[in-house]
């Protein structure tokens, strides 16, 4: 039974890794723009990630190697080196995004510039990842993410036609705006499928020492988890698509935002905004500095862990500290949140196959899966997200310059 | 045993189940009339650099010893004490104290520790 | 004639093996070991075809990556040479010793 609370690991990878800065930009702006015809969307890049956390974490229970261990042992040092310099940079930036998301939450309800909320951003961090363990982060961060189901109670009291909200579940061709509606779609499926995601995830198992016995709550850990995080992203959709849409409002702007939640939810609305928007964002940022200090530390061979003092894996420890401070630096130079988390997503694209594709052979080795090895099913779902991942990396930059 | 699939690029763990790295380059030893053995693993960011580029080696290796605790990382495994090859390569040493660990003792030590709550 | 004493072997992983002539024939793409003794020595090097697509993952720096490729990968066979068929006196330029007749054929 124990084994099913590790739903927690699952509800705040999705906090952090699904519902983030990207992704609220992303959905608000498809459902202010196309109103629930990008649904599909949304159904697409859950269904990608909930196959790809599951065999994320299906490989560390039964290998007792991460994802990025694999990837080394596999694939050899060059592929870990020339794979992991664009990843980091990429993932820097979304770094950045992230504080700037909190920092602009804070902005909302204080009033007080995002760039001097940057530092105190990445210290509170810092803090968590310096003096706590993971078991603090992921429930932490996931029992205080619960305030994003706001978006949930908004969209229920707007009384969205269900009628329009199935249709949009159907992938449709666009009416209008074919540039738009593509860089949207490759956008959000940007934002939802990202790298650092299944890092962390994999990293999360081997650090909770999860065994073969897991595979069965890791399986409910990535469908109820993953699907928790698409309930708010589709939430947040269907506020904007009933509120936005309607009138025409093209959402620029982060303070426009928090109007989806203030029509259905009063003046609180603007608060509770600013809390799932700060918690979702400063999840993520935890997510993205981790991840990343696991892959440098996976990929070196250093020991590595969260759930002791930093004394005891110091360049593990040092890797998220710099990422987290140079991260800050960012945002607190003044650059412009939403403009940074728009580009860092189209970068993420790119680099995604560099993730999908090596899933496809790993999930098929005897060696590390065993008897656990993929079924017809699972290769099917990762060649077709590979594929789709492929598609998207060639599209992404660009749709971003002609759509964007 | 494959070079590639079962040695080069496994993690190494030491006596105590301690991470010490992965296995960054194997030393073969060539013999008259005989074939070449293994004759140690080797530990090392300048091994990794090399397999990419020698001048990317020289040049951090120049670094390495230039900067902290002024060792290039190297350190190298005799065959005989290699133990055990699995889902990790097993090896009969203690990690501490050895250039595989330098930096990351260095670092804890002038850095990690210099800031609040590192223990 | 000095021999080398000492070869890394990730350094010959990727490598271009030379034939009669100094043609490149083939590139070593593993190395299969056998215990004896106490030793583990090599009992042979595994070689795949030298083509475009090698020569691209050049800069890949060691594993070669073309045989993880699921379909590209399969169909290439591996000729096995027989570790005292490669003659390494010059680590960065192997070279068959017996060239005529390869191990496999």
């Amino acid at each position: 039974m124990k084994k099913y609370l590790q739903v927690t690991l699952g509800i705040f990878t999705s906090i952090g890794g699904f519902l983030e800065v990207g992704a609220i930009a992303t959905t608000a702006q498809a459902g202010a723009q196309f109103g629930f015809r990008l649904a599909w969307v949304l159904l697409l890049g859950t269904i990608c990630v909930i196959f790809l956390v599951e065999m994320s974490g299906r490989l560390s229970a039964v290998s007792k190697h991460t994802l990025q261990d694999a990837m080394r042992e596999r694939f050899g040092a060059g592929f870990f080196l020339l794979s992991t310099i664009p990843g980091m940079v990429v993932d820097w930036l979304v770094l950045a995004s992230e504080i700037g998301g909190v920092a602009l939450a804070l902005q909302l309800v204080t009033g007080v510039g995002y760039q001097w909320w940057a530092f105190p951003v990445a210290i509170a961090a810092w803090l968590l990842m310096w003096k706590g363990n993971l078991g603090l982060v992921e429930n932490g961060t996931a029992l205080l993410g619960l305030v994003a189901l706001a978006f949930v109670v908004a969209a229920v009291r707007l009384h969205p036609p269900l009628h329009d909200l199935a249709a949009g579940l159907v992938p449709s061709l666009p009416r209008s705006d074919g540039a738009g509606y593509w860089f949207l779609a490759v956008s959000i499926l940007g934002a939802l499928i990202s790298p650092y995601l299944f890092f962390f995830y994999s990293s999360g198992a081997i650090e909770d020492q999860w065994d073969e016995n897991h595979i069965g709550s890791n399986r409910f850990t990535a469908i109820v988890g993953m699907s928790f995080g698409a309930v708010l992203a589709f939430g947040v959709l269907t506020a904007a698509a009933m509120v936005f849409y309607p009138r025409g409002i093209q959402v620029d702007r982060y303070e426009q935002v928090a109007l989806m939640l203030t029509e259905a939810l009063g003046r609180p609305g603007l608060y509770l905004f600013a809390g799932a928007l700060g918690i979702t964002c400063f999840g993520a940022a935890l997510e993205v500095a981790l991840g990343r200090a696991y892959v440098l530390a996976q990929g070196f061979g250093w020991n590595y862990t969260l759930n002791s003092p930093p004394a005891n894996s110091a360049r593990f420890s040092l890797v998220y500290t710099g990422m987290i401070g140079s991260a800050a630096v960012l945002m607190a130079l003044g650059i412009d949140p939403l403009t940074l988390t728009v580009f860092s997503m189209a970068l993420t694209a790119v680099t995604l196959p560099l993730v999908t594709l090596p899933f496809i052979l790993l999930m098929n080795d005897r060696a590390y899966m065993g008897e656990y090895r993929n079924g017809w099913i699972g290769n099917v779902a990762v060649v077709g997200i590979s594929l789709l991942a492929s598609l998207i990396a060639l599209v992404a930059i660009p749709l971003q310059l002609l759509g964007g | 045993m494959n070079l590639t699939r079962d040695i080069l690029d496994q993690q190494v763990v030491d006596r105590r189940g301690q991470r010490l790295g992965k296995v960054d380059g194997v030393i073969l030893e060539l013999r008259e009339g005989a074939p070449p053995r293994i004759a140690a693993i080797e530990i090392g960011p300048v091994a990794v650099a090399r397999r990419m580029h020698p001048r990317l080696a020289a040049w951090l290796q120049r670094w390495l010893h230039g900067h902290g605790p002024r060792s290039d990382g190297t350190l190298r495994i005799p065959w005989s004490q290699v133990k055990a090859i699995g889902v990790d390569v097993r090896v009969d040493l203690i990690a501490d104290g050895t250039p595989a660990r330098a930096w990351e003792e260095w670092l804890r030590d002038h850095v990690v520790r210099r800031l609040p709550g590192a223990e | 004639m000095s021999q080398a004493r000492e070869v890394r072997g990730e350094l010959l992983l990727g490598r271009k093996v030379l034939g009669p002539g100094g043609r490149v024939d083939a590139r070593i793409e593993e190395i299969v070991l056998e215990p004896q003794g106490d030793d583990y020595v090599v009992r042979e090097y595994l070689s795949g075809p030298e083509g475009f697509l090698e020569e691209l993952m050049d800069f890949a720096g060691g594993t070669p990556l073309i045989r993880h490729i699921p379909f590209l990968g399969r169909r290439i066979r591996r000729r096995p040479i027989r570790w005292d068929w490669l003659d390494l006196s010059d680590p960065e330029r192997p070279h068959l010793k017996h060239p005529s007749t390869d191990a496999s054929r």
